[in-house]
């Protein structure tokens, strides 16, 4: 478990403590500033993850351009990135190396065949992926080596007008779940491959309007999005979709985002959400309660430039990926008590 | 008592007025708040000092991260640089507008298709290249945007009372000595049962839908109208939209008459009307109503109607009628419609610019 609150030794207390105060009253404000503002960042500065390595594209002379999505596939090891500018899918393997891409096509409003913009998928234990594409309107199914197979369109029923799947997630029996961007959003689930077999209806009572930027299910089913719109921006649902948690407000503080643009779940159900504006990424236990942040801007090894978004292997590993940095990084979970003391 | 509620009436209108002064689409109230594009001391997540000394957000790895957020600090205390920062959202994003590249929502945006300097994948002449430094075609006196083509150069990021948030100053709008560029829309008022907003013959565009629920509703080709308000010829020589666009292209088009499009010196048209110039009103052989209406068509270009009829015989083309605001897959964002067709961000069945023209043109058989 490396779930921790408290990694800052209070020793570091003192080395911000002003040892030649001009007055009793500026000493005892100081220390009350200083308490603050510690007791604030040791909620914040757990040492939870270690840089492993990094994925920069398929090849030197083609590095990740605007990449959108990101899915790490248990089974073979690999990492399947949406290379959203460059049109394509990238296939890294355990250590950050291409080793395959194809270019997505896709069909637009005219019939024409067109350079696609993958944005968000998920792989199932057979290799099938399962690409949602901002330029069209259907989730396209496709063979291991990036062949399209079939194509599922929006069930008619999902928005009353035309939309297009947003997300796409892989849930648990091998169930994929895709979500389409309307004013209440619906999550299409497919079992067999190639047909919609139901839909469940995300119900958040507070919502006006929906604006989902993050989508990922866990083992029981629940299903976790991130709303830029909504009052709470992250919310959780029941297999029902039933709303069962909803936290972190559009503001200031730690807890709380400017955009969150993805999130995953680790089987402990701890949360990790993307935050693209703010160059974080927040650690969120399953209660919603703010365990830790990583990041910052930068290009270094565990900084961040516009996390677009992340994906794991729902145990030790944290793929980020990054809009600006043109790169993934895979960051080894750590318990962060013992990252210190190694 | 009286000097209290004075006092409270005074405040009263010192509230509500900036409200009332500062509308606009999203960039707004609840929907973006300040932190999310500014930031007060170029900490891009507001860390403070780790147990190194360093300031941030203490990510645990060694070499630790740039203390304040990578490169900059940035002007107006943003967090990035301009267009960075707005594409942040208007990119790839499935509840914003996506104004970069091509089409990428299922339904057809009235914007869209912004070229961006070396992104390779539209060719430039398209449409507006965001982060140029050339001279806007058609400016008089000349405009560039020295620092490159900013999406604030058109748009004002805190809301405006224009349509799209459209800036009152574009280019050289300000040094050619005209007063305030407004577009204005039906926003703000109440729809009706069905949800839609009631048309106001008196705001220079009509959204049919005002509400913000989903792109696919509010940003559509179809929800979109403009209407040829009786005050605006006096106000804006016929079209606000196009003073609008004139701010940078000054010298491209105009109205009936005036110096931009010929009528003086004994010429006829040097430069296509965007105002007071009804489609197919003029004889010899100019545009032609019978063929705007053609039988059969079911496309029409957008155009500015004092009736709010479409098609009809009071419509007006302008800069919209023909040109993609932020561009197309077309040379100059240039609508090729045909009349028939889906309708896409290129127009619909059309392919050649031949067939735009003959939206309204008759001449070429």
């Amino acid at each position: 478990m490396y779930r921790l609150r408290n990694t800052r030794s209070h020793s570091d207390i003192s080395l911000s403590w002003p040892r030649h105060a001009a007055s009793a009253f500026a000493a005892s404000l100081s220390v009350c500033i200083v308490l603050t503002a510690t007791s604030l960042h040791a909620q914040i500065a757990a040492e939870s993850v270690r840089p492993l390595y990094e994925g920069i594209g398929s090849d030197y002379g083609t590095p990740l351009s605007d990449p959108m999505g990101i899915f790490f596939d248990t089974v073979r090891n690999e990492c399947y990135v949406a290379d959203t500018g460059n049109g394509m899918v990238v296939v890294f393997n355990e250590n950050g190396m291409p080793v395959y891409r194809f270019l997505h096509d896709v069909f637009d409003a005219r019939g024409r065949q067109v350079h696609g913009e993958p944005r968000s998928l998920a792989v199932d234990a057979q290799g099938t992926i399962y690409l949602a594409d901002a330029r069209a309107t259907y989730l396209d199914v496709l063979d291991p080596r990036g062949r399209s197979i079939t194509h599922i369109d929006v069930p008619s029923d999902h928005c009353g007008q035309p939309e297009r799947f947003a997300f796409v997630a892989l849930g648990p029996d091998q169930t994929v779940y895709a979500v389409t961007a309307c004013k209440v959003p619906r999550v299409a689930l497919i079992r067999d491959g190639a047909t919609v077999s139901g839909t469940i209806v995300l119900r958040d009572p507070d919502a006006t309007r929906s604006c989902v930027s993050g989508f990922t299910v866990d083992g029981a089913g629940r299903i976790y999005t991130t709303d830029a719109c909504a009052s709470r921006m992250v919310q959780v649902y029941a297999p029902d979709g039933a709303l069962q948690l909803a936290f972190g407000k559009h503001d200031t503080g730690y807890d709380n985002f400017a955009f969150p643009a993805g999130i995953v779940v680790t089987k402990t159900g701890d949360m990790w959400i993307a935050d693209s504006i703010r160059q974080v990424v927040s650690h969120f236990d399953h209660e919603g309660k703010l365990i830790a942040m990583i990041g910052g801007k930068g290009s270094q090894p565990g900084s961040f430039q516009y996390p677009s978004a992340v994906a794991t292997d729902g145990d030790s590993r944290l793929f980020v990926l990054e809009r600006q940095g043109s790169r993934y990084q895979c960051l080894q979970i750590m318990d962060g008590v013992a990252a210190k003391e190694n | 008592m009286k000097k209290m509620l004075g006092l409270l009436c005074i405040g009263a209108v010192a509230v509500l007025v900036p409200l009332a002064a500062v509308a606009g689409d999203y960039h707004r109230s609840a929907t973006l708040v300040c932190s999310d594009c500014h930031t007060m001391h170029f900490s891009q997540t507001h860390g403070y000092q780790n147990a190194d000394g360093s300031y941030g957000v203490d990510s645990g790895f060694p070499g630790g991260f740039t203390p304040l957020g990578g490169a900059g600090p940035h002007p107006y205390l943003l967090r990035n640089e301009v267009n960075e920062l707005c594409l942040t959202c208007h990119n790839g994003q499935t509840f914003a507008p996506d104004v970069l590249g091509p089409n990428t929502n299922s339904y057809v945006r009235m914007a869209g298709a912004l070229n961006e300097v070396s992104d390779g994948l539209l060719v430039q002449q398209t449409g507006h290249t965001l982060g140029t430094t050339d001279a806007a075609p058609g400016s008089n006196p000349s405009w560039s945007a020295a620092a490159g083509l900013e999406c604030t150069n058109c748009h004002y990021p805190h809301g405006s009372s224009s349509y799209r948030n459209l800036a009152g100053d574009p280019g050289n709008y300000s040094g050619l000595g005209r007063s305030y560029a407004v577009v204005s829309y039906n926003a703000g008022a109440a729809p009706n049962y069905a949800g839609l907003y009631p048309q106001d013959l008196t705001k220079d565009v009509y959204q049919h839908d005002g509400s913000l629920g989903q792109l696919a509703t509010h940003y559509a080709f179809a929800n979109v109208d403009f209407n040829e308000p009786a005050a605006t010829p006096a106000l804006y020589a016929g079209s606000a939209y196009a003073f609008f666009c004139k701010g940078c292209h000054t010298d491209f088009h105009g109205a009936q008459g005036g110096s931009e499009v010929g009528g003086t010196g004994g010429e006829a048209w040097l430069r296509h009307p965007n105002a007071v110039a009804d489609i197919g009103a003029l004889g010899g052989g100019h545009s032609s109503y019978s063929q705007y209406t053609t039988a059969g068509k079911t496309n029409y270009v957008k155009t500015m109607s004092e009736t709010g009829t479409w098609p009809a015989a009071d419509n007006t083309p302008s800069c919209f009628s023909c040109h993609k605001s932020h561009g197309n897959e077309n040379a100059f964002g240039l609508i090729y419609m045909k009349g028939t067709g889906t309708i896409t961000e290129q127009g619909d069945d059309g392919t050649t610019v031949k067939e735009m023209c003959r939206q309204c043109h008759s001449q070429g058989g």
